[in-house]
């Protein structure tokens, strides 16, 4: 059953191989029936301001320049007497982008629109026919002034870096002139000062002896270091 | 996740370092020339209702539309390239009713004013606006047989219908009649028979053919019901060939003398002393244009058919430039102006392309149009200004003097140059006195960067022009006549022969060209500054097979070009550098049967001869012998390469092959099973040695290639995925190098390290082209040209064939993006941002002043010039550099240290008081 059916899965493709072989043949005999068109409408970028003739600098292009297609007033284009085959619809313009289009026309002259992909040629996401070109959005071709302004200014890493030890430096001794927050100060530090560190706690708690101070401020200094 | 951060921050470094232009920076660096090409059909349309037209088509397959007075272009529409593009027929339609100007009324009710009919399988007709330039309508005629199609002509009738034409030669002709606008044939097809008819020797003339059949003119009227064979007896040996007259329905001009068929069209006369005949109407009026060219002075008179009496007393005589050689009139019109009198306008065609606007005694303005095909430019320093000059001079003179402990000397000569320079500064820079050449007038003097060049040009029909490139001023023309590309579609060859750095001798450029009578080499020198020949045309009795140069020499600092014949010969010119060819090799290659041949040359002391010796032939053309050579890239004679290798993680160096007699030859062909084959081979031309050969298959063309330095980049049509890929090669020596000092190709090194890697580009490309500069240093990118007429300047780190297939735990080099398939299309890159470059063919780039920009020329249909900067313009200080922010913080700074000085003295007394 199986040999059976391979056999005639081999026939069908031997068939459909000999069927595109005649269609192939006929077309290059006669000539017009192997040829089709391409039928489509290119969009303005409405919300973009168009120019005032818009169609004259768009043109529909086909294996980049081979075939032509111009459009006329409304938008609207016509690629005459293409064969059949599979083409990248391209919409070149000087001011906005549009997508190109794949067009796969077969020898019978069914058409099929979709997405370009070039990495993944097998993909297959369709579009309408006749073809509806708008476009994506406008050209940028320029890059952007870097203007000054204060805040950029104000809020770069060098200035910011000068700023705050001026600050420091010019507030705080009048903070430290003040008498009442010396005061302030003095009651703040105190409770400080008698207040055991709680990790200190915690390890004198668990090891069972407090560390030796100079152990640790070596210890301390190291770590700079490798910092 | 630090490996994705380090990614990320690399990546975002590089697409920050986009070159984009600023949007203040439109025109500033750049300019273009819009073309149409060489025009071949005008209708002038003057009238005082509305805008004035010129509509022309081109044999470059353009219409257009132009300003009478200004010759600017209104619109353009730029047909398919040939053969699918040919036009065939223009016609401007006329409306019977409506007075009779070149092109409709706004009032008419035609639904179109412009018919073109173009191709023959298929034939395509359109219709065009002639006021906006858009398509009004489009249909195609795919004939039956396209075998006799290719013959095929077309004609538009009086009763407003179309008809096409099939010669069968020897037999017979066969007529369809379609209704213009929508394709429909009218009746059925009408074979008149006629056994005379001969290739070559027939031409349409309005709606009849005319053949030239041995002593006689026989007519055929095509629109007639039964036609009948009319006959005229001409000189039995005539001397031009046929021509048709224009404007006229049946009538033929031969040599000198005008034949007319047709009855109801009268010809005042049948004796022509012009060179050039024209027929058009005039409101009501019939009027025959003949223009003639004698001494440099062109005579246009209008006569009137019925009464071959001058019309209105119009005549123009124009002083006419030599170089344009014979002109055609195309068009005419004319207007009554205050005075009651008749001012006429003509449109006249010239042999070396221009289109000329003569408008009473004058031209008006004048389109070169021989740029719309140029096949060479070069970009030449200006010569110095006179105070340069004489530093330059002070300058050189030192080491070359024997005497050089000669204090004395060295400052008198300081001394007068000093009092040259003051002298300079009262007699120029105030402008008391005049210009001391003419060349420094026109303000052609070299700039501090040596970004302001002379641009010579060579275009196709042998006419060179010298351009400004900071304006596109054209400073200067010459033309060659009769002068055609070698064979194989190798182009004519532009060569500086001398730059103008060695100042007080005058630079040389040469032409190296093919005559199209003789088919024999031809050499024109000149000086592209002010582009006055130097010697004589050179007209070579042998034809040219190959050019190579010898190095500049140290005392005339001159590069003598080597000629290799037909016959193997060799030739030297100048003559007396014969000797110094000596050791040269040279290299021949054959396309189509794909043959490469080494030679080395040897001097003959006792014959003063120069004798060729084969030294090595390599077949390319593959198995069955189907590959033929499609494509030859060499690097640029003039690069720089700046760093020797490439330094990896691992802090070792990869050393670059960097051999300057490398060329890549591209060989396609036909194949059984993978139908396209194409193969790129690598080889040393002195040696012979094939040093690494690729092969594509399922890949067609066209190829486009670009090598220098150790790297090649070409562009191809994948055909088995349908897309455009592109493929970068690099060549490495290893991490040791052969040998550092000196190359040489005979004791080769080690085969190189190969890297390669294929990317897709999401456009299709029409040119690749690397940029240089004067030391190398600077980055190299490659200028890609699409054929959307983009140019977009591509970062060779993008193409670079080292980017790695992203694997996890593996240590990334500095430098170096990872692999993806598909190319950015960055829009910032676009170094000609809106300003399209139709039918861009090549681009030429060359070394500015400073290191870090490149001046870059593309030519196509249009011209368009502008200078990049690779790695931004790090040798400048930048164009928006704030002068006044920095020079208000100075002074503030300044003046409060000042003042906080004072109050701190003021502080220091206080406390000391205290």
């Amino acid at each position: 059953m199986r040999k059976f059916l391979t056999l005639a899965t081999f026939c069908t493709i031997l068939c459909l191989a000999f069927c595109d072989n005649i269609i192939g043949e006929d077309d290059g005999g006669v000539g017009s029936l192997g040829l089709y068109t391409i039928e489509g409408r290119v969009y303005p970028p409405e919300y973009m301001g168009t120019s005032d003739n818009w169609q004259l600098g768009t043109v529909v292009t086909i294996n980049g320049g081979e075939f032509k297609g111009f459009l006329r007033e409304d938008g609207s284009f016509v690629i005459s007497s293409v064969p059949s085959g599979s083409y990248v619809v391209e919409i070149n313009s000087h001011d906005f982008f549009y997508e190109p289009i794949r067009v796969e026309i077969n020898p019978r002259g069914k058409f099929r629109a979709r997405k370009v992909n070039f990495v993944q040629p097998s993909q297959v996401i369709q579009t309408p026919y006749p073809l509806r070109c708008k476009a994506l959005t406008r050209f940028k071709f320029f890059q952007q002034r870097e203007q000054w302004k204060v805040t950029d200014f104000l809020f770069s890493p060098m200035v910011l870096m000068t700023l705050v030890p001026l600050l420091l430096m010019l507030v705080l001794p009048k903070m430290m002139s003040d008498p009442e927050t010396k005061k302030e100060m003095e009651n703040l530090s105190f409770p400080k000062n008698d207040m055991p560190e709680i990790s200190e706690m915690i390890t004198s708690f668990f090891t069972g002896g407090a560390p030796k101070q100079p152990e640790k401020k070596s210890a301390l200094k190291a770590t700079k270091k490798r910092n | 996740m630090s490996k994705s951060v380090v990614l990320c921050l690399a990546s975002i470094l590089f697409l920050n370092s986009t070159l984009g232009l600023y949007e203040d920076q439109i025109k500033k660096f750049d300019w273009k020339l819009t073309q149409i090409g060489k025009v071949n059909n005008a209708f002038l349309d003057l009238n005082p209702y509305q805008q004035n037209r010129l509509i022309v088509s081109t044999e470059e397959n353009v219409i257009a539309s132009l300003d009478p007075l200004s010759g600017n272009v209104q619109w353009r529409q730029i047909l398919e390239n040939q053969p699918r593009g040919q036009l065939k027929l223009i016609q401007m339609l006329v409306d019977d009713s409506a007075p009779k100007t070149a092109v409709r009324h706004q009032s008419s009710k035609s639904p179109y004013d412009i018919l073109t009919v173009q191709g023959h399988s298929p034939a395509i007709v359109r219709g065009w606006n002639a006021f906006t330039g858009n398509l009004e309508f489009e249909w195609s005629l795919v004939p039956l047989q396209t075998e006799t199609a290719e013959d095929s002509f077309w004609f538009h009738g009086n009763d407003m219908n179309l008809y096409h034409v099939i010669p069968n030669f020897g037999s017979h002709l066969e007529v369809t009649e379609y209704i213009a606008n929508n394709g429909n044939s009218k009746g059925t097809t009408s074979k008149i028979s006629a056994s005379w008819i001969q290739k070559d020797k027939c031409l349409i003339s309005g709606s009849y053919y005319i053949c030239l059949e041995g002593s006689h003119l026989l007519a055929l009227d095509l629109t007639a019901t039964s036609p009948q064979i009319l006959k005229k007896v001409v000189p039995s040996s005539p001397k031009t060939s046929l021509k048709a007259v224009r404007g006229v329905s049946g009538a033929v001009s031969l040599d000198g003398f005008i034949y007319s068929f047709d009855e109801k069209e009268k010809l005042c006369g049948d004796k022509v002393s012009g060179q050039s005949l024209l027929k058009a109407f005039q409101g009501d009026e019939s009027l025959l244009v003949e223009a003639d060219l004698k001494n440099n002075v062109l005579e246009i008179s209008v006569k009137s058919v019925e009464s071959c009496e001058t019309w209105q007393n119009v005549k123009s005589t124009v002083q006419y430039p030599s170089h344009n050689g014979v002109p055609e009139v195309l068009a005419f019109s004319c207007r009554t102006n205050r005075q009651n009198t008749k001012v006429c306008s003509f449109v006249l065609t010239t042999e070396d392309e221009a289109l000329l606007y003569v408008q009473g005694d004058k031209i008006r303005w004048a389109r070169e149009e021989a740029l719309a095909n140029v096949v060479s430019g070069e970009f030449i320093d200006l010569p110095l200004s006179d105070s340069d000059g004489s530093i330059e001079d002070e300058l050189k003179s030192k080491p070359g003097n024997e005497n050089d402990s000669d204090l004395f000397g060295a400052f008198s000569r300081r001394v007068v140059s000093q009092i040259h320079l003051v002298r300079s500064i009262f007699l120029h820079v105030l402008g008391l006195g005049p210009a001391p050449t003419a060349t420094q007038k026109a303000g052609l003097i070299r700039d501090a960067f040596g970004l302001h060049k002379m641009l010579v040009v060579l275009t196709q029909t042998g006419k060179v022009y010298g351009l400004d490139n900071i304006n596109g001023k054209i400073h200067w023309s010459n033309y060659l006549r009769s002068v055609e590309n070698f064979n194989n579609g190798e182009e004519m060859k532009l060569i500086v022969q001398r730059t103008s750095k060695h100042f007080p001798k005058q630079p040389i450029c040469t032409i190296i060209t093919k005559s199209a009578e003789t088919k024999k080499g031809v050499l024109f020198s000149f000086n592209p500054i002010t582009g006055a020949q130097i010697g004589e045309t050179n007209n070579l009795n042998y034809e040219i097979q190959q050019i190579a140069f010898l190095p500049e020499d140290t005392t005339e600092f001159l590069k003598a070009i080597v000629l290799f014949d037909h016959n193997n010969q060799v030739h030297v010119i100048p003559e007396n550098y014969k000797k110094q060819a000596d050791g040269l090799y040279l290299f021949t290659a054959n396309k189509k049967s794909a043959i490469l041949n080494g030679f080395h040359l040897k001097f003959n002391e006792k014959s003063g001869q120069l004798q060729p010796q084969p030294i090595w032939t390599v077949n390319l053309s593959g198995h069955g012998s189907t590959q033929e050579i499609t494509s030859i890239a060499a690097k640029n004679p003039i690069e720089h390469v700046h760093s020797q290798g490439r330094v990896l993680n691992d802090r070792s160096v990869l050393y670059k092959y960097i051999n300057p007699n490398l060329v890549a030859v591209v060989t396609q062909g036909l194949d059984n099973i993978h139908k396209f084959v194409m193969n790129v081979h690598l080889v040393d031309v002195v040696s012979g040695s094939v040093v690494f050969s690729l092969t594509h298959r399922k890949v067609r063309g066209p190829i486009k290639i670009v090598h220098s330095e150790n790297w090649l980049a070409y562009s191809y049509f994948n055909d088995k995925v349908r897309r455009s890929e592109i493929t970068a090669i690099e060549l490495y020596e290893g991490k040791v190098q052969a040998n550092s000092s000196v190359w040489s190709s005979l004791d080769a090194p080690p085969m190189p390290l190969v890297e390669r890697q294929s990317y897709i580009l999401p456009f299709s490309v029409e040119f690749l082209k690397e940029t240089i500069t004067e030391r190398g240093i600077t980055n190299k990118h490659v200028l890609i040209a699409t054929s959307a007429g983009n140019i977009m300047e591509m970062p060779w780190f993008y193409l670079d064939p080292r980017r790695p297939i992203i694997q996890p735990n593996q240590p990334r080099e500095e430098g170096v993006l990872p692999y993806i398939p598909e190319l950015p299309f960055i829009q910032e890159n676009m170094i000609n941002y809106n300003q399209t470059i139709a039918r861009i063919q090549s681009i030429f780039t060359a070394p500015s002043g400073l290191e870090s920009t490149c001046l870059v020329l593309a030519t196509g249909l249009d011209l368009f010039v502008t200078r990049v900067s690779p790695s931004k313009t790090f040798d400048l200080l930048k164009e928006d550099f704030d002068y006044y922010l920095i020079a208000m913080v100075l002074v503030a700074l300044t003046s409060a240290s000042l003042f906080v000085k004072q109050l701190s003295a003021r502080k220091i007394l206080k406390q000391a008081w205290k």
